[in-house]
């Protein structure tokens, strides 16, 4: 049975204030931060559109719209640290925005039409909050990984993000240490990852 | 029932279990970070002063110019550009299918200040050691301009073509 326990993962103000410190550089036209920007936040973007089911092609549009769009607008979002809520529905009022074109409904030409609009529609659409907080939430843990040691990253990697997930013995293999010591690893590295999460 | 340190684990794992978020394809990737190109390649004008550099000396590996001697076995190309009191000292070299270009900014001024070699499709980046020293590996052949800043400044090599 899921549990909601959301909030420590999502308010994690250390990798808020990484996204601060990343904006604050593009500012400074530092190009490898703009990359990095791109890089950090380009799986969540390109999900929000596919995970409302719009195809590749209007998803890779929703994505390029909303650099761009961050890219006209970096110097005037007024708190930094809170990039990925801007991303976030920036993406949103994009994908949106396909949406009700492509049923011929009125389209509308603001974010606070379009906030409006949305709040008048039901829990029921593409864009759910619960997705949308699970895609954050994968976002944030994928960051997080980034910042674990690279054991841990491999553990943590190998258990549960490749498709064909390995088993203790694997992963006991690839970074050369006994079987048992795997589950002990296992926990310690959570433990890592959580905190990481919680700061 | 598991205490409550477990339940975020599992929060955890099962949040990365269900990850099926793929990469955005790469050319909308691309169209994404070229955006900043532009951006970043003009940076404060106002402020910043520009000069352009004025290619002064070219010595091809293996070639000797009249009077040099050490250009006779080298393996990489140097290249002299002049830019009011400073000069920017370019070696380039083939290293595999790419090219690796080192050299150092002269004159001083621009200590830990940056270098990018760029054109429309790609940029290249490294900072400035205390000696103003530099090393860009893995840049392709192709026809680049290159930058060097400080805070205050900017060189500008407008063409360099790597071949």
């Amino acid at each position: 049975m899921p549990i909601s326990l959301p909030a420590p993962i999502l308010n994690s103000t250390d990798l808020a204030k990484a996204d601060a410190a990343l904006v604050n550089r593009c500012r400074g036209n530092d190009q490898s931060a703009w990359d990095e920007l791109v890089e950090r936040y380009q799986r969540l973007i390109f999900a929000i559109p596919r995970r409302s089911g719009l195809s590749e092609e209007q998803a890779s549009d929703v994505f390029q719209e909303v650099f761009l769009t961050l890219f006209e607008k970096i110097d005037e979002i007024q708190q930094p640290d809170r990039i990925r809520s801007w991303l976030v529905t920036t993406a949103k009022f994009k994908t949106w925005a396909i949406i009700r074109a492509s049923r011929g409904f009125y389209s509308p030409e603001t974010e606070e039409e379009m906030a409006a609009e949305m709040a008048s529609i039901a829990d029921h659409s593409p864009l759910a909050d619960q997705i949308l907080i699970e895609l954050e939430e994968q976002h944030l843990i994928r960051t997080a990984l980034h910042k674990l040691d690279e054991k841990c990253r491999r553990i943590l990697s190998m258990l549960y993000l490749s498709e064909s997930t390995a088993s203790y013995a694997d992963v006991a293999l690839s970074i050369g240490v006994g079987e048992t010591s795997i589950s002990p690893m296992r926990t310690r590295c959570l433990k890592k990852l959580q905190t990481i999460l919680a700061k | 029932m598991n205490n409550p340190q477990d339940q975020i684990f599992e929060h955890i794992v099962r949040r990365m279990a269900d990850d099926k978020a793929i990469d955005a394809p790469a050319d909308a990737l691309k169209y994404a970070k070229n955006l900043y190109r532009t951006r970043a390649a003009q940076p404060e004008a106002s402020i910043v002063r520009r000069i352009l550099a004025v290619l002064k000396m070219d010595l091809a590996p293996n070639r000797a110019t009249f009077g040099e001697r050490s250009a006779a076995t080298g393996q990489a190309r140097q290249m002299l550009f002049e830019s009011g009191s400073n000069a920017v000292d370019l070696r380039i070299k083939a290293v595999g299918k790419a090219f690796e270009i080192s050299g150092q900014i002269l004159g001083g001024g621009f200590e830990n200040g940056e270098i990018m070699v760029a054109n429309t499709d790609e940029s290249f980046r490294a900072n400035l050691d205390n000696l103003c020293g530099f090393t860009l590996s893995g840049v392709p052949a192709g026809e680049y301009s290159l930058t060097v800043r400080n805070r205050t400044s900017e060189i500008l090599v407008k063409q360099i073509i790597l071949k």
